[in-house]
């Protein structure tokens, strides 16, 4: 395979971890702009993990992931109680915090002579995991998706079980779910648990596969398309995010032709969504509507 | 059933509850109604904890629910309607009254992680009876948001029945509503009345109230200013006062 195509590729499967983070989120109705903070938590602690304490890679995976989790819970403890857009304002400004801490965060121990761990704003290097063990670019892309595939059957189930159904529940309306005899600040904190779990995980394949991480790359930039994406491509499927992914890094970046101008149609993207179809292309009635020809087509007469 | 003392609820300096005292035996149907502002949905949302109490106690079946969370109140039994209606309506008619049954005790945890809970399966089926009774069979599939009033405003009373409350407050069923519509309503809550569970109906339309209530009472600026049995209440000088603006003299 092309390895340009298999870059691409690559860079589309780690992005929909983290777009897919904050589709859980859009699901119980909070809009974060700061799901790249437990991306780049989870690169630094799964980038530690390997690099410098010489575990192997699924447990440092993990344990990036498990990292990105527990500091989605401690950002939303205090912060989901209140209502509006403060949950959504206190995530920017934690992912920022991160982003700052980062640079001035420096840990290195020596590995055979040379100073390895992360250097304040100089970044992290020599994450070199997937070298050392000889895993091709074509390889490491299978891992990616094989996570990802994980990932995309647990939002299945998700989304067929009574979990699921509460948390489209809390997103339509909160209030009316209380009515229901559910504590929804409960399932709110399980679902941010779960978002930073997600992108915990895109963030420790993101270490892997770039080798080297430094803190300018989480910007708030990251955070914005993370969460761009599940408005384009639609809030009723979990396959919306992914089309949100593809259609900006798969067709805006790496189509040449365009690729200058990929930020200026990307906006513009966004804006007529926002307008003509405000919860995506894969909305709950388009959703809806496949589900019901798909049964008629499989319950049809031959 | 219902115990209200001395109930105080204010909005800045407006006061929409104003030290309401009420009692409602269990199984009765009460009708409550009162001028525009007089409080009427603002003692549901107390009820319900929407609103904290600034004052006032609230007892159901004898146990105190004032300060209690909403999720609480409903576990004990208590189920609502909306006058502004309330509704999934990017979920389906199904899924809308299922939403009621998924805070319902789980007994059968072990099963359902397997996807076999037998529970499940009977409340899917209590769900579709429910939306046989309720006239909605036929729509089961539909998106909510995408039926007409009088078919949404059955879907909510399907959504509150189905948890079986013993206190079910329905505000203004038959709100926007033609007359044939109404009366439609109040047969289908005639129909789901039951000795053992208690009602109480905020309402303007008098044919609704008339024949399903045992007692009335009504409201103005957040006190009752009569109760009783309907046509006492009716008759009431104060009621006439309220509603009409003069006294029955017609002074």
């Amino acid at each position: 395979m092309d390895t340009y195509l298999i870059s691409v590729l690559s860079n589309i499967g780690m992005l929909a971890f983290i777009a897919l983070s904050a589709y859980l989120l859009l699901l119980v109705g909070e809009i974060s702009f700061g799901q790249q903070a437990f991306f780049a938590i989870s690169a630094y602690a799964s980038g530690i993990a390997t690099a410098m304490w010489g575990w192997p890679f699924w447990l440092g995976l993990v344990w990036g992931s498990l990292f990105g989790g527990v500091a989605a819970v401690l950002v939303a403890v205090p912060t989901l109680r209140l209502r509006g857009l403060y949950f959504s304002i206190a995530t920017l400004a934690f992912a920022e915090m991160v982003r700052l801490l980062f640079e001035i965060f420096t840990y290195q121990v020596e590995i055979d002579g040379e100073l390895v761990g992360p250097d304040g704003s100089e970044g992290f290097r020599d994450i070199r995991l997937i070298y050392e063990q000889d895993i091709s670019a074509f390889e490491y892309m299978c891992i990616i998706y094989a996570v990802l595939a994980l990932v995309l059957a647990g939002f299945i189930l998700l989304e067929r079980s009574r979990l699921g159904a509460i948390f489209r529940m809390i997103g339509e309306d909160p209030m009316l779910t209380e009515m229901q005899g559910l504590n929804t600040i409960a399932y709110k904190l399980l679902a941010a648990a779960m978002a930073g779990v997600i992108a915990g995980a895109g963030g420790a394949l993101y270490a892997h596969l770039a080798t080297y991480v430094e803190p300018k790359i989480f910007n708030v930039m990251l955070g914005v398309h993370s969460l761009a994406y599940g408005l384009i491509g639609g809030l009723g499927t979990a396959f919306g995010p992914l089309i949100g992914v593809a259609i900006d890094i798969g067709f805006l970046e790496s189509v040449r032709a365009i690729s200058g101008y990929r930020m200026i149609v990307f906006g513009g993207l966004v804006a007529v969504l926002l307008i003509v179809r405000p919860r995506g292309i894969l909305d709950e009635a388009a959703v809806h509507w496949i589900r019901r020809r798909w049964r008629q087509v499989r319950h049809a007469p031959d | 059933m219902l115990r209200i003392e001395k109930l105080s609820v204010a909005f800045g300096g407006v006061e929409a509850l104003a030290g309401l005292d009420l009692e409602v035996q269990a199984g009765t149907v009460l009708g409550l109604i009162g001028p525009n502002g007089s409080g009427k949905t603002t003692l549901f949302n107390v009820l319900t904890g929407v609103y904290p109490a600034d004052r006032g106690r609230i007892y159901l079946g004898g146990k105190e629910i004032s300060g209690c969370k909403t999720e609480q109140i409903v576990r004990l039994g208590v189920a609502r309607t909306f006058q502004n209606l309330r509704l999934y309506k990017r979920m389906t008619v199904f899924d809308n009254v299922r939403a009621a049954q998924h805070s319902l005790p789980d007994t059968h945890f072990a099963q359902g992680l397997l996807g076999r809970n037998p529970q499940e399966k009977q409340r899917r089926q209590a769900a579709r009876q429910m939306l046989e009774l309720t006239g909605l069979s036929e729509q089961a599939d539909q998106l909510a948001g995408g039926l007409p009033l009088p078919q949404q405003r059955r879907l909510e009373l399907a959504r509150a029945l189905i948890r079986q409350p013993d206190l079910l407050l329905l505000d203004e069923p038959a709100g926007g509503m033609t007359p044939a519509e109404t009366s439609a309503m109040a047969d289908l809550i005639h129909k789901v009345a039951s000795p053992d569970r208690t009602m109480i109906v905020i309402e303007h339309k008098m044919e609704l109230l008339s024949d399903l209530c045992q007692r009335m009472c009504v409201l103005n600026f957040g006190r009752k200013i009569a109760e009783g049995e309907p046509r006492q209440v009716l008759e009431h000088p104060d009621v006439l006062e309220a509603y009409l603006g003069r006294s029955p003299s017609g002074a």
